[in-house]
């Protein structure tokens, strides 16, 4: 009884603090890696406080859709955090499969677009466009990634593919190619470097950033804040496909899951900066293409996991 | 089963009248009724804006046959009698997509459509007569398939029932003839009609115990197909109604899949996967049905408000018709299968049979197959995710792209009604899934079975999703949105304000993903700058994309031409000479006769 609440204490907290920390993480890697000092770690965490003191500015255009559309997609990144195991220990109360994940995600995506078509901006609407391109090419591979992962659990619930039940089925080869599919669907579903570069400040090719241009004050926070937990949740789950390379003995204390997927969460945040530092921001009609490096190791990932992950 | 039959006291020649009402029917029943019920709520009102373009006494008779052919299609107990009422209805039907019948696209769409209703119709009769000749009853519940020497009938039965449901490459007539017709009457043919032909299939090839497995490949393959073609297809359209169309090929592809797959796992001995199946069967049909009639109507108000359902006209009605934005958004979401609506909870019950199967098949490539359409469908989703962003996006929100889009007012209050009651059912059938399954666990179970029914352990926990939701929603809309914005206009880049052209149209909001299947779509963007600097300053810029249907152009298209000359052909034969046509029927008499004595 205690150890369960210790566990959902753990679990809460890393909610809270896991986000602002993994982007943080990102931002300053990437910054040491361009001979810059960078900020802080916890500039995320400033940022949210700085937004919220900030006023709101809303176009006359925009009608009820547009802050509506801010909230609802708050709330489902909130629910889509306690609802994944996407740190050990997992949710209590059983959480969600991996249909009903996509789905959520999916829910995000068409209020963001909404949101963004709201305000008459053509900036808005165009990345809204790009949004979706990207979003329907990179849907099989973030589903076939995880379903074959599934099939080798024999369970389509989140909380059992990750659950560490079934370390003797030891499949190190099908976890590290549908992990790794499962990060790349996340890059591009996440809209980061080299599909774009959230950095720069070029309306006319952004994706996400150019979306939200109309979002400011409060309003912009609560999209901010949602695709920090995204990124979060999405880099996590792939962060613990790579924690099932190592074979953790089946019956170990949850600490040391726990510390495990916090040290893999942040080789995972580590290795996506150095990536983005290195990596150049791929020409639009190139993009399928590295769509296409997701795709294929979804497939062949499927084709392990059908042959009982043979490898 | 808790069949309740009645022999009325006609018949049809020698046959009677049966009327059978089992749960099956009656879930269909259901749904007749509340989309009639809504249908005729929004009515009232709707008709007053077309009453000028049809005619009424007209229109109110053959709505009349129509929705009475539909109910008793949905309780016919033999072939002749079912029959007779499918006649009726695909007539009564074509009688209303032809309303506005001074409009050419009209008689051109009540053409195609009547072409597909009569080939549907000979297929079905061809069908019927070879199950007759071999049960020598024309009572459904006589009727079984499971021998090679039934499969001919039920190909021919299952094809002209996939015509009238709208499978691909057999859609081509539903985008003319949906968007064509008043729209309660496109909410009934999208909503229910198409789901009559399911429920033939279902009560015909489920109980009669269909074991032919090629027959299941090919429509599993041409389901997939369909549901991709259609959603493809729905992202390219200017006009409202006919991207609501093309988007019903992609649900009834969804629901042929699940059919398919249903037949399929208990042909191979697979209960649970097959009582999966007939879940998502069932729900997606009731669901498709009721988000579909919703987003029509919700159609039928912008046409009311708004004059038109071009796309490049509308825009911004989201200020002036709020009601109306809220429940066509609540239908998208349903539609996209967004938790937690009643579309999700279908969808979720066919991605746990194709889970299930590509887990537990004997064979690998079965396996292998399922697996792939689990790939599909996600990107299935994701496409009807920006298809009906796209149709939201340009129809409700931003700028009025014209004065009456800007102009427009919300819809009177029967209209808004009979949207409300329809999007409340969307969500009250998504939270309250399991409830609805356990009504319908005694269709899905066989009787004869012990074993608990999966269908009733695996239920996604929808009612806590959707509370949790909607609490975190309106905690974050009372204290982080709490303080009011300030106006300002949307950013001009500094060049004064923006014309409401300048917004994205939609076709530039599909044409990156149009531009991907440049090849299956024959998309081409014809772009003429010209002028004396046209670099810097050209006068005058023309851009025109155009798109061809493949399958329109090259294979439908030239069998009509073909047709053509062939019936120039043989009008020859009509002379006008009386001992002509007498030397005919001798002929042919004569040919019968011969025919007969050689046969028997």
């Amino acid at each position: 009884m205690v150890n369960q609440l210790y566990i959902t204490a753990f679990y809460v907290l890393f909610a809270l603090l896991a986000p602002p920390v993994t982007l943080g993480t990102i931002c300053k890697v990437k910054a040491r890696l361009q001979n810059r000092i960078g900020a802080p770690l916890w500039q995320p965490i400033f940022d949210i406080l700085k937004l919220l003191r900030k006023d709101e500015t809303l176009s006359k255009t925009a009608s009820w859709v547009f802050r509506f559309a801010a909230a609802i997609n708050c709330s489902l990144a909130i629910y889509l955090v306690v609802s994944v195991p996407w740190l050990q220990p997992k949710p209590e109360w059983g959480g969600i499969d991996l249909f009903t994940f996509v789905y959520l995600l999916a829910a995000m995506r068409l209020f963001t677009l909404l949101a963004a078509m709201d305000t008459g901006s053509a900036f808005g609407a165009f990345a809204a466009s790009r949004e979706a391109t990207l979003s329907f090419l990179v849907e099989p591979a973030s589903v076939l990634s995880l379903a074959s992962l599934g099939i080798v659990s024999n369970s389509p619930q989140l909380n059992i593919i990750f659950g560490f039940h079934n370390m003797h089925a030891f499949h190190p080869g099908l976890w590290a190619i549908s992990g790794t599919a499962l990060l790349l669907a996340s890059i591009v579903e996440l809209s980061r470097m080299p599909i774009d570069d959230p950095t720069t400040h070029l309306e006319l090719t952004m994706v996400h950033e150019a979306m939200l241009l109309e979002a400011s004050g409060r309003n912009l926070l609560l999209f901010e804040y949602a695709n920090t937990l995204k990124l979060t949740v999405l880099f996590g789950l792939s962060a613990q496909c790579y924690l099932h390379l190592i074979p953790l003995p089946v019956d170990s204390r949850w600490e040391v899951y726990a510390i495990g997927s916090v040290v893999m969460l942040l080789v995972v945040a580590v290795t996506v900066a150095v990536f983005e530092a290195l990596a150049v921001k791929l020409h639009w009609t190139k993009a399928p293409d590295f769509i296409a490096y997701a795709i294929t190791l979804a497939v062949i990932g499927s084709i392990l996991a059908l042959g009982a992950g043979g490898i | 089963m808790d069949a309740s039959s009645w022999h009325l006291p006609f018949t049809i020649g020698p046959y009677a009248v049966e009327i059978v009402t089992d749960r099956l029917s009656g879930v269909f029943l259901i749904l007749l009724g509340t989309v009639t019920s809504c249908c005729a709520l929004f009515s009232t009102d709707y008709l007053r804006h077309i009453k000028d373009k049809i005619n009424l006494q007209l229109y109110w008779f053959a709505l009349f046959l129509f929705v009475g052919a539909m109910a008793v299609v949905l309780s016919a107990g033999n072939a002749v009698f079912f029959l007779v009422a499918w006649e009726v209805m695909s007539l009564s039907s074509a009688a209303l997509v032809i309303a506005e019948y001074r409009q050419h696209k009209a008689q051109r769409a009540g053409m195609i459509y009547l072409v597909a209703t009569r080939i549907a119709t000979a297929l079905l009769c061809a069908g019927f007569l070879i199950m007759f000749s071999h049960s020598g009853s024309w009572s459904f519940s006589a009727w079984q398939f499971n021998e090679p020497s039934t499969w001919a009938a039920a190909a021919f039965i299952l094809t002209g029932l996939c015509i009238k449901a709208g499978m691909w490459p057999f859609h081509i007539w539903l985008p003319h003839a949906h968007p064509e017709a008043p729209t309660p009457v496109s909410a009934l043919m999208s909503g229910v009609m198409v789901k009559v032909a399911i429920y033939a299939a279902v009560r015909l090839f489920l109980n009669g115990n269909l074991n032919c497995q090629p027959l299941f490949y090919v429509l599993f393959v041409m389901a997939t197909i369909s549901a991709f073609w259609g959603v493809l297809f729905a992202i390219n359209q200017r006009e409202l109604k006919r991207l609501l169309a093309y988007s019903t090929v992609e649900n009834v592809g969804l629901i042929l899949l699940s059919l398919s797959l249903c037949l399929w796992a208990k042909n191979t001995n697979y209960p649970a996967i097959s009582e999966l199946a007939l879940t998502a069967l069932l729900l997606h049909c009731v669901g498709h049905g009721l988000f579909k009639s919703l987003l029509f109507l919700c159609a039928g108000s912008v046409d009311y408000s708004a004059n038109t359902l071009e796309l490049p006209r509308l825009g911004g009605l989201a200020k002036n018709m709020p009601v109306t934005t809220a429940t066509f958004i609540l239908g998208s979401a349903a539609i996209c299968a967004l938790p937690p609506l009643n579309g999700f909870v279908s969808k979720w019950y066919l991605y746990q049979a194709l889970f299930a199967s590509s887990m537990t098949m004997h064979s690998l490539v079965d396996r292998g197959l399922c697996l792939a359409v689990v790939g599909v469908l996600g990107c299935v989703g994701a496409l009807a995710v920006a298809c009906f962003a796209k149709a939201t996006g340009v129809a409700f929100l931003g700028k009025g792209r014209t004065r009456p889009a800007s102009d427009a007012k919300e819809v009177p209050i029967l209209m808004v009604a009979a949207q409300l009651i329809l999007g409340t059912a969307c969500v009250g059938m998504g939270v309250a899934s399991p409830a609805v399954v356990s009504i319908l666990h005694p269709l899905l179970a066989p009787a004869e079975s012990t074993a608990p029914s999966l269908a009733l352990l695996q239920i996604v926990p929808l009612l806590p999703i959707g509370i949790g939701i909607s609490v975190l929603t309106v905690l974050i809309m009372l204290v982080v949105l709490a303080k009011a914005p300030r106006q300002y206009k949307t950013w001009d880049c500094g060049f004064g304000s923006i014309s409401p052209r300048a917004q994205v149209a939609a076709d530039s909001f599909a044409q990156p993903i149009t531009r991907i299947f440049t090849p299956v779509l024959r998309y081409n963007l014809v772009i003429d700058i010209s002028g004396k600097d046209k670099r810097h300053f050209p006068e005058k810029i023309h851009v025109e994309p155009s798109m061809v249907s493949l399958l329109e152009t090259k294979i439908y298209g030239p069998a009509g031409h073909w047709l053509d000359l062939l019936s120039i052909w043989l009008a020859r034969l009509q002379a006008g000479s009386i001992h002509l046509y007498l030397m005919y029927m001798c002929i042919s008499m004569v040919v019968l006769i011969l025919l007969g004595t050689q046969l028997w």
